[in-house]
């Protein structure tokens, strides 16, 4: 049972050099305790369709069409029935974590802010789901982060407490943007782990918009790869990364600096795409 | 460990090394007390060579980059340029000096006179290198467009009119306009889109192989560190934890940090497990003893 399904839908921003069809037809749906990942550089398009689907896009600016049915709304179609879905049914889960969170405000009534979007309770029951929040994601002494200001506490940190707030709603479907791109990598994989442990335990479907194939790769059940608005490949994510059909993630993929193996970590047997000997890329990069 | 791993650069007669850094410590001063970025760091870089420094966020990467081209002082230590300690030298001492090490730096946007043309940006040091003619600052600042891949068609535009890895291109040309022996890049491609990125690091290593032109690279990321460098130096507050060989580093890290950092590195090609949770299991293995790295950041 898809949780988000998404047909044709198109996007066209008004900028002063014109209109630009930023989103271009693309069909996709997600179903309950599913990751799908948008990949794709920067200028493909994927944030704004997440923006869209959020409706998060200036009504003046931003022209969507097509249709996208969540939790029987359909987003495009009845805006104002689905402002009252975003922050309940839908969250989102932003990248830049020092910039989203208000700097004049605590956690805790940050935190408070996005739990009371569920329905009014009273102070002490605020409090205690406010500490369980930070609990499940694992933030250390939650009762004296709930007093902290963003700016004491570090990326990786105000991160989980962002995925706290999107969770604090039981949504059906969370949006990631770039979720760890502002992280370092050792935090990134805690960071990563923190949302699968999630979606293990409540089912909540992830649309992860990332630029990073190895997030991609980690977390996501089927990839879409996008260039142009449009999507140039869609599959299974060991399909995608393994054996990519198309010659612009054939590109994409051989563009990633390579790692090579290492003592800690077993042999990779798989058959893996090479792109040493993939005629399509000679010279694309050494 | 650093006293332990010889760099290949210690073999060579000190007039083959275009940079040797030794015991340079940066403290800032924090509040009333000081906090120190970088510790007793000692390396060598070899004339020609690619030298890595790596690490994460707040680790002094950046700080010993600033130190090498000056834009600070540092506390104590020397910095040997061609055997010069310019570690504290004076301003008026240092400025003919300055040319010799050039920055690229991390953010394409930010780093360019957005009121210049691309051809005022790489001509400007061009004055300082005492070319006087107008006509020959035109005429070298059009070679080294050139040089970085871009079409004379660029040196009239100005910066907003490039996209990110072009921009990148132009802040290596003004860097090289100066004909540095040594180019510090501080994280100079992670702004950019992999593709973009691919090509920067092609053009950097064409550049090296033509001219023959000495680079630090600072980044925090291993597979760029793996395709640009011969030698890495790992850091992790303020301290070198290892250093060798960028192939040996990598496949055989030694240090727990090193090892933490390799572990988190997501390769899609080549990494095993398909869960976030195989990363984490493989990051609490080889993280440092009694500082298990998912909580490092909780203060």
């Amino acid at each position: 049972m898809s949780v988000l399904e998404v047909r044709d839908l198109s996007i066209e921003l008004m900028t002063t050099g014109g209109v630009i069809r930023a989103v271009d037809g693309v069909s996709f749906s997600i179903d309950a305790g599913q990751t799908v990942a948008i990949i794709g550089e920067s200028g493909s398009g994927k944030s704004t369709t997440a923006m869209g689907l959020l409706r998060l896009l200036p009504d003046d600016l931003a022209v969507i069409s097509g249709h996208a049915m969540l939790d029987g709304v359909d987003v495009v179609t009845e805006p104002k029935k689905f402002a009252k879905l975003r922050g309940r049914s839908v969250s989102l889960i932003p990248q830049d974590a020092m910039t989203a969170l208000s700097p004049v405000h605590t956690i805790g009534r940050q935190l408070g802010e996005a739990v009371l979007r569920k329905g009014a309770m009273s102070k002490a029951d605020l409090n205690r789901r406010c500490l369980e929040l930070l609990e499940q994601v694992r933030i250390p002494s939650p009762d004296a982060q709930l007093k902290k200001y963003p700016h004491q506490l570090s990326g990786g940190m105000l991160q989980r407490v962002l995925i706290a707030m999107a969770l604090a709603v039981d949504p059906v479907l969370l949006v990631a943007d770039e979720p760890t791109s502002a992280l370092d990598v050792t935090v990134q994989a805690g960071i990563l782990d923190l949302l699968m442990e999630l979606q293990e335990r409540t089912s909540v479907a992830i649309l992860m918009i990332t630029h990073d194939l190895g997030v991609a790769r980690l977390v996501s059940d089927r990839i879409h790869v996008m260039k142009d608005g449009k999507f140039v490949e869609s599959g299974e994510v060991e399909q995608i990364v393994e054996h990519p059909q198309t010659e612009y993630t054939q590109k994409l993929l051989a563009a990633v600096p390579k790692l090579g193996h290492w003592d800690g970590e077993p042999q990779h047997n798989a058959p893996v795409f090479n792109p040493a000997t993939s005629n399509t890329l000679n010279g694309a990069h050494p | 460990m650093s006293a332990t791993l010889q760099t290949p650069a210690g073999t060579l007669p000190a007039k083959d090394l275009v940079l040797s850094v030794k015991n340079l410590t940066v403290d800032y001063a924090v509040h009333r007390s000081t906090f120190r970025a970088v510790d007793d760091v000692s390396f060598d870089v070899p004339r020609g060579s690619t030298v890595a420094i790596v690490g994460e966020s707040g680790c002094g990467k950046s700080t010993i980059a600033k130190a090498i081209v000056r834009l600070l002082t540092p506390t104590s230590g020397q910095i040997l340029l061609s055997g010069q300690d310019i570690a504290r030298m004076p301003a008026r001492q240092l400025r003919p000096l300055r040319a010799k090490v050039q920055m690229v730096f991390q953010d394409p946007y930010g780093s360019l006179d957005p009121h210049l043309t691309a051809e005022d940006i790489v001509a400007e040091p061009l004055t300082l290198r005492g070319i006087r003619s107008a006509k020959e600052r035109r005429a070298e600042a059009a070679k080294l467009i050139d040089q970085v891949g871009l079409p004379s068609s660029a040196l009239g535009r100005r910066p907003a009119e490039f996209s990110g890895g072009q921009r990148q291109r132009i802040g290596i040309a003004r860097a090289l306009a100066s004909k540095p022996e040594l180019l510090v890049c501080d994280e100079a491609t992670s702004a950019l889109d992999v593709s973009v990125q691919a090509q920067v690091l092609d053009l950097l290593a064409d550049i090296q192989q033509a001219t023959g032109l000495t680079y630090l690279m600072i980044s925090h990321n291993l597979g760029v560190v793996r395709e640009s460098s011969s030698h890495v130096l790992v850091m992790s507050k303020g301290r070198i934890v290892e250093q060798g060989p960028t192939e040996q580093v990598l496949t055989t890290p030694r240090d727990p940090y090193t090892r933490a950092l390799r572990a988190a590195a997501l390769d899609p090609l080549t990494m095993t497990g398909r869960k976030p949770r195989d990363v984490v299991s493989r990051l609490n293995k080889v993280a440092p003893q009694g500082e298990p790295v998912l909580m490092e950041e909780a203060s």
